[in-house]
């Protein structure tokens, strides 16, 4: 399944782009996302330890099993207020 | 009122939505852009949101504390775009039939926004400019 996972502020910056695209088996988890993309892509893998993932706009921790075309995306530390 | 906007917060105009007959305490927090951080002279600040997500953790946030304070009215904007020194950022405001849910519900919003609200500041200084890496990632 392909998955598409928006970045944004630094992780849009450091990456060049507004999202990134990953190619991964059904089934696959979060903590899979997270694992392709410290491998496939070494700008945005030195951010993903401070990074939590969205699911549906909701914080989701790595065991989370996104379904085909949910939406995706990298959550950097905030910095709102 | 739950809001993420690019529009500039009038926070008068937001406390007069917190008016209830049955709150007697209404309180209020404005987060201000300040000409200083870290010893950096700051110009201004850019704020950039994940806007989708900013708007359904405001709504989050909201049920969270209404279930654990009774209160009558809440509004909580956050600003995004270019800000100015002394624009408001961010404003919070609880309306409660006592002071001290006010206070504390007031409290509860304004740091778990600033905790969980998925927006992101970049500062612009004398000299260059920083993403702030702000909270709990």
């Amino acid at each position: 399944m392909r998955f598409k996972i928006r970045l944004f502020a630094m992780l849009r910056e450091a990456q060049g782009a507004e999202h990134v695209a990953l190619d991964l088996e059904e089934g696959a988890t979060i903590g899979a996302v997270r694992r392709a993309i410290a491998e496939g892509f070494p700008a945005l893998a030195v951010h993903l330890p401070s990074a939590r993932f969205s699911a549906s706009c909701r914080f989701v921790g790595d065991d989370h099993v996104p379904a085909e075309g949910e939406e995706l995306a990298l959550i950097p530390p905030v910095s709102g207020g | 009122m739950l809001l993420v906007t690019p529009e500039a917060i009038d926070p008068a105009a937001l406390e007069r939505l917190l008016s209830h007959p049955a709150a007697g305490g209404v309180v209020t927090f404005s987060g201000v852009v300040r000409d200083h951080n870290e010893g950096r002279e700051v110009l201004f600040l850019e704020y950039e949101a994940y806007p989708e997500m900013a708007t359904s953790q405001l709504q989050d946030i909201h049920r969270r504390l209404a279930e654990r304070w009774r209160v009558e009215r809440v509004v909580m904007v956050h600003r995004t775009g270019r800000l100015a020194i002394g624009e408001v950022a961010v404003f919070v405001g609880v309306a409660a039939a006592h002071r001290a849910e006010a206070f504390d519900a007031c409290r509860f919003g304004i740091d778990t926004i600033k905790r969980e609200l998925p927006i992101w500041k970049k500062e612009h200084f004398v000299g260059g400019e920083v993403w702030v890496e702000g909270c709990c990632g």
